[in-house]
């Protein structure tokens, strides 16, 4: 009697000593580790219009596909402007870099069509760009990927970025942002991971890889700490800089840490995201990391990822995002009702 | 429709609402059951059903020859027996030795074959069962209807236990009866299984995952913690689906096999096959252990015939030189006990009234649990290769560094379940409390909280023996 007394207070000193076990914490299916609230008018629209075309699709679909990708362009390049007032207004440096997976055969027309696109609009705002997509088309996909099983980045896929952005970083080792924070000013988180996660994730794909995030939600082991005192080099974007099926240490993020030991290098890439994600995650959380150099890592995916369907997915905010007319007929016309 | 879905719920619920309202006829309620079997079958794929369709009327018409035939019974066994597997081999070992030959130097292609889900189980008992009219243990089942639903009962269907006609055909001859004296054993098991199938092993899989996909660069102390995760993950995951079957069938009115019986507190690796799977055990030895001669006084004879029954139990697993050797390696630990005489066959739980194990029993589970998670890199690998990696790196990559702290996570669970089946090793599971109602309804609701707040997100993953 006594034992099993014993036992069940030990079930309860486990319940209480793991409230804060972040395995618990939502995983969405494509990994992403953040934690997310509901809004009634966007689970409706996510289950209303659950498809969610690629942005290849899109253009393939005729006049309303055009029309749609034009509108996303439009979003795109109104994000890239509110970005860069964002970086202007803490004295960083903000650097595109177009990075994408998609090589030799790979290459779809939404690559094709969107890398001048975005290189063009990095030109309007004033941004230097750089299209790695060239440099990378030497490889295959499976020199550089997870294919056949997934198409992100492999770990010998991640040396080669990481190479890549070391020329980009040298560039702009002198410059500093000017703006400084207080530590009330300060928020306790700066990236949107949920913070110290240290757990084994494999994304339904059977390619077990583990996280870390430190305690402001980046991925990355040690916290950034105030007044800094090395240049700070913050990347955004989606999951081409997050990684998934790599170990923290194998990513390109990881790697440029290892060979620029006077930098801190932060990685604030999340799953999914694109420009309008980004912008409110420096607006809101990473500014405040105070960063010199901001690498905004893009790629052509991301102007389709203005799509309503996509944004109502995996957009930050989890606000509805309702449908223009074009948006609507390109829907149904991709994704007729049974 | 896997046990711990929302649809199984609902179908569970559906059946039992319909299966008691036609308590009055047995035969109303196996045509139930078995329409509804043949429909939770279906969900997972559309043919499983013929097959399971075949096997039935395979068994039951050998069933009803062997019982009448007074001169052919053993051609007749024969042939039925050669019929009845003959679906499990084609299905399931042709790639196999088609892989083989190719190794060999030949080029011959794999052939895309579905086996489906639990086929290893439903042939084993209709070979029990034929076997058992032929040594006229059990009379031939006249009634196809009662006979179907003995071998397609859904409870059992895919993952065992598997059922022995012995005990459980004639379960479905008789009147089941509702007693709500039963519902709390069964919810209790019910719960206790999703608890371990949920929190422990869900949770488990992909750490486990992480560190067989990462021999290379983890340490020794990583692959180790690895491989006695995976030991509870597996113990977890198939035990909490006997738990659940068993918790689902007494809702039923049918009492199926006690598949586990706390292996991982055995103190010798004879006692712990008595233990884990014993439903497998029991058949192995049934219908081949003992026609081959069992124990006997030859020590030679006897340890070949132990390593026949474990090179057959790893071909039954999976079709798979891995498991081939695993079953081998589970034989050998065997002899340096049968020829150093310690070969115990303990007919209760280790320390009656102590609340502590004695060092001597300690030293004995502590080692059998070794020796049986070790053998486990060979079950866990998808090759040879890999599972020469996972040996080397676990003997070979000495360093101080810590392995990954989420490997730690997951300990605390292990621990709980470890103490729990210590302390309740006199009873069928660890929430058969004798405490006051109010007691045990506390400690149900602790489970089941446990489950709800930390079962693994999206965690309809496959039980791990669906595959076998």
């Amino acid at each position: 009697m006594r034992t099993m007394i014993g036992c069940f207070i030990l079930i309860s000193v486990c319940t209480i000593s793991c409230q804060d076990d972040p395995k618990n914490k939502q995983e969405s299916q494509n990994n992403s580790v953040v934690t997310e609230t509901v809004d009634i008018e966007h689970e409706t629209l996510l289950k209303t219009y659950p498809q969610v075309p690629d942005a290849s699709a899109m253009l393939n679909a005729g006049d309303t596909g055009n029309a749609v990708y034009r509108l996303c362009q439009q979003r795109y390049t109104d994000q890239l402007s509110a970005l860069k007032k964002e970086a202007d207004g803490i004295g960083a440096k903000l650097l595109v870099v177009i990075l994408s997976p998609e090589v030799g055969e790979a290459a779809t027309v939404s690559l094709q069509k969107g890398v001048p696109f975005i290189l063009e609009a990095a030109k309007k705002e004033g941004l230097d760009a750089f299209d790695m997509t060239s440099a990378l088309s030497k490889y295959t996909p499976q020199q550089i990927t997870q294919m056949p099983k997934d198409g992100h980045w492999s770990a010998d896929g991640a040396k080669i970025v990481a190479s890549l952005f070391q020329p980009i970083i040298g560039k702009y080792a002198a410059h500093r942002g000017t703006k400084t924070f207080t530590e009330t000013e300060r928020p306790k988180l700066l990236g949107d991971l949920d913070p110290n996660l240290n757990m084994a994730l494999d994304g339904g794909k059977d390619i077990p890889y583990q996280l870390i995030t430190n305690s402001q939600g980046f991925r990355m082991e040690q916290p950034l700490t105030f007044p800094k005192t090395k240049q700070r080099i913050l990347f955004i974007g989606d999951s081409q800089i997050y990684s998934p099926f790599l170990d923290n240490n194998q990513t390109a993020a990881a790697l440029l840490q290892l060979q620029n030991a006077d930098k801190e290098i932060i990685n604030g890439g999340v799953i999914g995201y694109t420009l309008d994600d980004c912008v409110g995650l420096v607006a809101q959380k990473a500014k405040y990391a105070e960063p010199d150099i901001i690498v905004l890592v893009t790629n052509p995916n991301d102007i389709g990822d203005f799509y309503f369907t996509q944004r109502n997915r995996m957009g930050r905010s989890k606000k509805a995002y309702t449908p223009t007319g074009t948006e609507l007929a390109l829907y149904k016309q991709l994704f007729p009702a049974k | 429709m896997q046990f711990n879905s929302w649809e199984f719920l609902w179908f569970c619920f559906g059946m039992l609402v319909l299966y008691w309202f036609c308590y009055k006829s047995v035969l109303l309620q196996n045509i139930l059951l078995v329409a509804g079997s043949y429909y939770f079958y279906s969900r997972l794929h559309f043919s499983f059903p013929l097959y399971l369709l075949s096997l039935t009327m395979a068994g039951y018409l050998f069933g009803r020859v062997i019982e009448k035939s007074e001169h052919y019974r053993k051609p007749i066994l024969v042939t039925g027996l050669i019929l009845i597997s003959s679906c499990l081999v084609i299905l399931k070992y042709t790639n196999f030795g088609i892989n083989t030959v190719n190794e060999l130097g030949a080029n011959f292609s794999l052939l895309k074959l579905v086996v489906p889900v639990g086929l290893s189980f439903y042939t084993f008992s209709s070979i029990g069962y034929i076997t058992d009219v032929y040594r006229k243990k059990v009379s031939a089942e006249k009634n196809l209807i009662t006979y179907s639903a003995y071998i397609s009962f859904f409870p059992h269907l895919l993952a065992g236990p598997i059922p022995a006609a012995t005990t459980l055909l004639t379960q479905f001859n008789k009147q089941r009866k509702f007693e709500v004296t039963q519902l709390e054993s069964s919810v209790q098991q019910i719960a206790w299984g999703l608890f371990k199938k949920m929190v422990i092993a869900d949770n488990i899989s992909i750490s486990v995952n992480y560190c067989f996909a990462h021999t290379a660069t983890l340490n020794s102390f990583s692959l180790y913690l690895g491989i006695v995760l995976f030991s509870f993950q597996i113990y977890a995951d198939f035990s909490g689906y006997s738990d659940i079957a068993r918790g689902v069938a007494r809702l039923f009115g049918i009492d199926l096999f006690i598949n586990f019986k706390s292996p991982f507190l055995s103190r010798n690796p004879a006692e712990f096959w008595r233990r884990w799977h014993t439903s497998l055990t029991k058949w192995l030895t049934d219908y081949l252990y003992k026609p081959l001669g069992g124990r006997t006084d030859n020590k030679f004879r006897y340890s070949a015939v132990l390593l026949f029954i474990f090179l057959f139990s790893g071909l039954w697993h999976g079709a798979n030189w891995t498991f081939v050797l695993w079953g081998l390696l589970n034989g050998l630990y065997f002899l340096p006990y049968l020829f150093s005489n310690r070969l115990i066959r303990y007919k209760e739980q280790a320390c009656p009234g102590k609340r502590l194990p004695d060092w001597r029993t300690l030293f004995q589970i502590l080692l059998t649990f070794h020796l049986i998670t070790f053998s486990r890199i060979l079950f866990k690998s998808n090759n040879l290769m890999q599972a020469k990696d996972y040996f080397t790196g676990l003997v070979s990559h000495h360093s101080l560094i810590m392995p990954p702290t989420f490997l730690f996570h997951h300990l605390h669970w292990c621990a709980l379940l470890i103490i729990l089946e210590w302390s309740q090793r006199f009873r069928s599971n660890p929430l058969d409390l004798k405490i006051p109602l109010p007691l045990r309804l506390l400690a149900y609701g602790i489970i089941v909280s446990l489950t709800i707040l930390y079962h693994k997100p999206l965690s309809l993953q496959e039980y791990y023996y669906f595959r076998f």
